[in-house]
């Protein structure tokens, strides 16, 4: 999906890291709890494809983000572009892990509209790719920004209280990133409120990596440690893999087919 | 009593004395039957040991060698390598600083680069260079054959290797640890370090704590057990005593940081809750623990620096340092003090301030020690007729910044100056002056002073001038300032600073000096590699210098002597004359040694080294299977251990004497040591 | 061998000047520097400082005499001996015993002194360590907590008669000359470090433990202080200042930070609010009398009334405070406060109330 051309032509500016793949929303087609896979052997197999598709697409960002020699040998290199073959040998190890976005180019983009309006039958919707998943520095910010702005006061530490819990396996309404992100900036029934316009973008899709990480959807390696407090339970680099279960809210919200 | 009598008495003592003495002393005895070199076949032992010692050519011999001269090159040659490298990390963050609100690095990067400079210079350049020139230089000072474990050694070499690998490739993955040297938590805990950067430090701690330890652990027994006969403890050269007294506090100092770094690394991997306050651990904990370490360090580092001064003072001031036994003493006495004040570098911490006081004291006292020193190097300067070569201009250097280094060190002590100075550039000038000055001078001078008995060729005396020069003078343009800019409030780490601060002339002449600075070590990577190709061929002494290293041929041959030396002072060349005698009788088929006893180095044993092996490389490869992966998987250290298991198995299997050499295995295997005392001076009858 | 020694002394007179510049006026001005002291603490650090620094002087100055003198000296030695025996290189293993003992007094001698001189040193940093941590008038209650945060200073007056009056302020400290002022120290994430200069050397705050520290400032001004534990990225913007102002100025400025935020006046501020309500902001920020309650970010309140925005790093102007509150990320890679897109009128609307409030 990147090919050598792409990470040449990027060394030349090398921090004008184009957000490409800014996981847009599949706009216009149902994600309420629709329902995953026909059976559950399916569900399995798409599962593991998902993994899989999901560790070609890390391997394949890692090309990408600044890593520091690069960015310093691009900095002070009259010909940058000529050590790119070079250094894209020693960058296949993946550090997106490590990217640090601070003015990501999607966050200020005007805020995702849905509508669960779709002409003709709903296509199947690839998962989304959620970028903030990848770096481990987003996805501790998406751990504070739970605890401070409060996520915890309904959801307990993901443990559930007033709201329904995020560690176990079960997804309401979907376990796609994109379906947290509606989650989130939308609200739904029952007393999740809407955060539209409220919390800026980025910062919204850093709450969603977190989110699904509560529950080891996300590898161990990007996934948050714990923090000084104290731990209600295993941090999320520990948690099993649970699920996901797109349980859906109940058999009357669900969507006609 | 009449003076009659007194006379008479001391007469008596002095008689009895000397008999004990020829009794005692071995090399006295020996030097009543004289052993006649003459009638030892010296041109065929020396083939013999050739063949017996040779390391082999080739990709495998170079994996395998366990001579301790080639493994120390490495070492040298490996962390030069991460100098360069560290400084240039150093290079751009001056550069960054040039101006206020400069933008050649954003705070992401810069703060890497400034923990990957810290790193590098303490972890995997200073003391590994240190321990380098010592496994080098002491078997050859002290007349042996090679190191006590050489397996061990090269095992330690391959660890450090690996550790500096594993941290430069994190770095250039954009991996690289960016919580400071230090790695305070909890800045450094899984809370606010996300990612595997922090890890990746703390793992590479390991590595070169391995490589330190082990190399800490062969230069004590090496010293303690394999020193020519004659060479008593009270005529061990300043060099050996610096590389001893640095090894033992090694070996009390490094398991602190190994303790600290794996806290750190089980806190951010495993949910531990050793330094998380809401769990009663304690993040101030961690600074204890590192500091207990990292004060030691300096000395660490610093102290084999004084034994370079100390054999460069002696040589070019044509005459014996005065005061041996007080600089002894005082490395001693540094050693033990320097575990007693890590709390200063804590001072700003909420500490009771008694116990701050205790530390004030120790701190100050320490300047003692030191002072000593340099005043009895500066007394053997006044009493001897120097020779001004390039050595002694860095002992120079050394002297003029170290004490200015050590003076604001014990500024550094008092509780309400380091309160405002702390964490400013008034410490980053500070400890410049004291380990630049203290250490690296030392070391360039010693590479002048070494390089022609490790390449057996002369360096460039008008170069090294000019390297001298223009590292003086621009380490000072660097550095002074910046004990100006740390009155001034500028605080340590920080990525930029704003134009109202009024920092930025300062600033930028410590840029402008960096440049300086950088000009001398360029000039030196020049004059190495021209001296290596072209240099004037040193001979055995160039010097006419007092150590024992210089007996035997530049470059030295494998087996550093084809008789070991015996001893009869502490200038061991100076003070021998022609037919001193010499061991003989060890054998020339094997790879044996001499062992001796600890205090008066009397002959003990015969001892065989074993040779070339393979297996420390695969043990190091088994350790680095445990701690690389081991930052993302606790599982890791199982398959380590297992691993590593495996191959200490081969290890321990492998038959060390037969050098697992192709070809050797047909000769029938040497008898086995006498492990019983030999006759005291057997080895020195043959001749007779 | 001329052009050799020749070096040394010019390196001499360079480093002399060197150091002669440390103690030259100009060194002394600064509103973030050690050596301009505003308070008894400062003044008393400054003294010391001086007494450390003229005899480290002298010492330095005398070690680099003896060692030039000895160098000049065996040198010397080396070209007479070389005329006269033309067997320089011979090592002297049995040195002159009289040169010896003279050798043995002068090391013993300095020796001793340095010895004294560390002990003078070891008292006095006695004395003024005592001092600074011993108020001379314990009668004012006033008491600041300060808590250190990435990458700001929250800044709460505490008043232990009447809870009323305590209020959350960020980045600027007021306090009353002449009065010394108790600061509680905390910081809820990592190691900070507080430290004003001009006033009285640091205090680290360490996450789970609390800290005092008391401050006094003898003549008002505007002293810089700045974080001085590495905390992480934007470590280098983490400032604050604390303005000495004398009582009455200070009580005034005290009661007008107890009021709740004026109510916006004119159109264009009052529609800010709107924005500002509708907008992230009221995620992390607080102002008192509004709705905007949370505590993540500093109180703005008055954020009208202070000097500078994100902890000291921008004049509090209008331009800068737009480009803070657009794209902060520009401004301070990695702060907390995350990029806003609003449209231009809402952005000035926003910026009328924010600097309304006084």
């Amino acid at each position: 999906m990147r090919d050598e051309k792409a990470v040449g032509s990027r060394s030349q500016e090398p921090e004008a890291r184009s957000q490409n793949e800014t996981p847009a929303l599949p706009t216009g087609r149902p994600v309420i709890g629709r329902p995953v896979g026909e059976a559950g052997v399916s569900a399995a197999a798409s599962s593991t494809v998902r993994r899989l598709a999901s560790g070609f697409r890390r391997l394949a960002s890692s090309f990408c983000p600044l890593p520091s020699a690069y960015c310093l040998l691009a900095r002070f290199s009259p010909r940058p572009s000529a050590l790119s073959p070079l250094l894209l040998l020693l960058l296949l190890g993946g550090c997106a892990r490590e990217r640090r976005e601070f003015r990501p180019q999607g966050a200020q983009g005007p805020p995702v509209a849905q509508s669960e309006l779709t002409p003709g039958a709903p296509a199947p919707t690839p998962p989304t790719r959620n970028q903030a998943e990848e770096s481990a520095y987003d996805l501790n910010e998406g751990k504070r920004l739970f605890q401070q702005y409060n996520c915890s006061g309904c959801h307990a530490q993901g443990g559930g209280g007033m709201g329904p819990p995020l560690m176990d396996d079960k997804w309401l309404y979907g376990s796609d990133p994109a379906n947290v992100f509606q989650t989130v900036v939308e609200g739904r029934p029952n007393g999740m409120p809407s955060f539209r316009q409220k919390i800026p973008n980025g910062q919204v899709w850093q709450l969603v990596g977190y989110v699904r990480s509560l529950s080891g959807q996300l590898p161990k390696d990007v996934s948050p440690t714990r923090d000084d407090h104290m731990s209600a339970h295993p941090s999320e680099q520990r948690s099993q893999q649970r699920g996901p279960v797109n349980s859906g809210p109940s058999k009357s919200e669900e969507m006609p087919r | 009593m009449s003076a009659a009598e007194t006379e008479e008495a001391a007469r008596a003592a002095e008689a009895r004395r000397a008999e004990t003495e020829l009794a005692r002393n071995p090399d006295l005895a020996a030097r009543k039957v004289r052993a006649d070199r003459r009638e030892l076949d010296e041109a065929a032992d020396r083939r013999a040991l050739e063949r017996t010692w040779a390391s082999g050519r080739g990709l495998w011999a170079w994996l395998t060698t366990t001579n301790h001269k080639d493994i120390s090159a490495r070492y040298i040659i490996t962390a030069f390598v991460f100098f360069l490298l560290g400084g240039v990390e150093a290079a751009v963050m001056r550069l960054q600083l040039a101006r206020p609100e400069n933008g050649v690095l954003g705070p992401d990067l810069y703060n890497q680069v400034f923990t990957m400079h810290g790193t590098t210079m303490m972890f995997l350049f200073a003391v590994p260079i240190m321990e380098g020139i010592g496994l080098y230089l002491v078997p050859l000072m002290i007349g042996t054959r090679n190191v006590a474990f050489p397996r061990m050694n090269a095992y330690g070499y391959f660890a450090y290797l690996f550790g500096g690998l594993f941290l430069y490739v994190s770095f250039f993955l954009h991996t690289g640890p960016d919580a400071g040297w230090f790695a305070y938590v909890p800045l450094s805990g899984p809370g606010y370090s996300p990612g595997k950067r922090v890890d990746v430090w703390a793992q590479m701690i390991t590595f070169t704590e391995i490589a330190a330890l082990v190399g800490a652990i062969e230069i004590v027994v090496t010293v303690f057990k394999q020193r020519a006969p004659g060479m008593t403890l009270n005529r061990v050269p300043l060099f050996v005593w610096t590389q001893v007294i640095s090894s033992f506090m090694i070996i009390f100092g490094m398991p602190a940081v190994m303790l600290a770094s794996s806290f750190l690394a089980s806190d951010r991997l495993i949910d531990t809750h050793f330094f998380n306050p809401a769990e009663g651990g304690d993040a101030l904990l961690y600074q204890h623990v590192f500091w207990f370490f990292g004060h030691p360090e300096v000395y660490i580092i610093f102290l084999p620096a004084l034994g370079f001064v100390s054999a460069i003072v002696a040589a070019f001031a044509r005459r014996k340092v005065f005061g041996y036994t007080a600089m002894v003493l005082s490395l001693i006495a540094t050693a033990f003090l320097g575990f007693g004040l890590w709390v200063h570098h804590m001072f700003a911490t909420p500490l009771p301030q008694l116990g701050q006081s205790f530390f004030t004291g120790a701190s100050m006292m320490i300047a003692i020690p030191s002072g000593v020193q340099i005043f009895c190097w500066l007394a053997t300067l006044w009493g001897g007729k120097l020779r001004l070569k390039t050595p002694l201009l860095f002992v120079l250097g050394f002297v003029a910044i170290f004490t200015l280094g050590g003076l604001t060190g014990v500024m550094l002590a008092a509780v309400p100056l380091d309160l405002q100075v702390h964490d400013t550039y008034f410490v980053v000038a500070h400890f410049h002056y004291v380990l630049i000055g203290g250490a690296v001078f030392p070391l360039f001078g010693a590479f002048y002073y070494w390089a022609p008995k490790f390449m057996g060729r002369m360096l460039s005396e008008r170069a090294g001038r000019w390297n001298f020069w223009l590292m003086f003078v621009g380490f000072n343009l660097v550095f002074f300032p910046m004990h100006q800019l740390g009155l001034k409030g500028m605080p340590r780490r920080v990525y930029t600073y704003l134009p109202e601060t009024g920092w930025g002339d300062l600033n930028l002449l410590a840029s402008l000096g960096a440049l300086l600075l950088t000009a001398g070590v360029a000039v030196f990577l020049g004059n190495y590699l021209w001296a290596r190709r072209a240099g004037e061929v040193a001979g055995d002494n160039p010097w006419h210098a007092p150590g024992l290293e210089w007996a035997t041929a530049s470059p030295p041959p494998a087996y550093n002597f084809v008789y070991l030396p015996t001893v009869q002072g502490r200038y061991a060349v100076w003070e021998s004359d022609a037919d001193a005698p010499v061991v003989v009788g060890l054998k020339t088929d094997c790879r044996e040694v001499l062992v001796t006893h600890v205090l008066d180095a009397a002959p003990g044993h015969r001892y065989q080294l074993p040779g070339p092996s393979i297996w420390p490389l695969l043990v190091a490869l088994a350790t680095a299977a445990a701690f690389a992966p081991g930052i993302f998987t606790p599982w890791a250290f199982a398959v380590g251990a297992v691993l590593a298991f495996l191959a200490l198995f081969g290890w321990f299997w492998s038959d060390p004497k037969s050098g697992n050499e192709p070809g050797r295995a047909a000769q029938p295997a040497p008898p086995a040591p006498q492990l019983e005392p030999t006759p005291r001076a057997r080895p020195l009858e043959e001749g007779a | 061998m001329r052009r050799a020694r020749a070096p040394l002394c010019p390196t001499l007179a360079r480093l002399g000047a060197a150091l002669a510049c440390v103690s030259a006026a100009a060194c002394r001005r600064g509103m973030q520097s050690a050596l301009d002291p505003a308070g008894p603490q400062a003044r008393r650090i400054e003294n010391l400082w001086w007494l450390f620094f003229y005899v480290c002087a002298a010492v330095f100055v005398l070690v680099m005499v003896w060692t030039l003198a000895a160098v000049y000296r065996a040198r010397v030695r080396r070209r007479e001996t070389a005329t006269a025996l033309d067997v320089t290189d011979e090592p002297e293993l049995a040195p002159a015993p009289q040169t010896e003992r003279a050798l043995r007094n002068v090391v013993v001698g300095a020796t001793a002194l340095t010895v004294v001189i560390l002990f003078v040193f070891l008292v006095a940093s006695f004395v003024t360590g005592r001092a600074l941590w011993e108020p001379a008038d314990r009668t004012n209650q006033l008491t600041v907590e300060v808590t250190g945060q990435q990458w700001w200073w929250k800044v709460r007056y505490l008043d232990a008669a009447n809870a009323q009056n305590v209020f959350t302020t960020a980045n600027e400290i007021h306090i009353p000359t002449n009065t010394p002022v108790t600061f509680k120290l905390q910081a809820p994430d990592v190691i900070h470090s507080f430290w004003v200069p001009n006033l009285m050397g640091k205090k680290d705050l360490i996450p789970g433990q609390i800290a005092y520290l008391w401050l006094q400032a003898d003549r008002p001004g505007t002293y810089r202080g700045q974080c001085a534990e590495y905390c992480g990225m934007q470590h280098a913007h983490m400032a604050f200042y604390v303005v000495a102002e004398p009582p009455e100025q200070f009580a005034a400025w005290l009661t007008r930070q107890r009021m709740a935020a004026a109510q916006p006046a004119s159109a264009s501020a009052q529609r800010g609010q709107q924005v500002f309500m509708n907008a992230p902001c009221v995620m992390c920020h607080t102002i008192r009398g509004t709705q905007a309650g949370s505590g993540i970010g500093p109180d703005l309140t008055h954020v009208g009334s202070r000097t500078t925005i994100a902890a000291g790093t921008l004049p509090n102007e209008r331009g800068h405070l737009a480009n803070w509150v657009a794209d902060a990320q520009s401004v301070k890679p990695g702060s907390r406060m995350p990029p806003n897109s609003l449209s231009p009128e809402d952005l000035q609307a926003l910026l009328d109330y924010l600097q309304s409030l006084q």
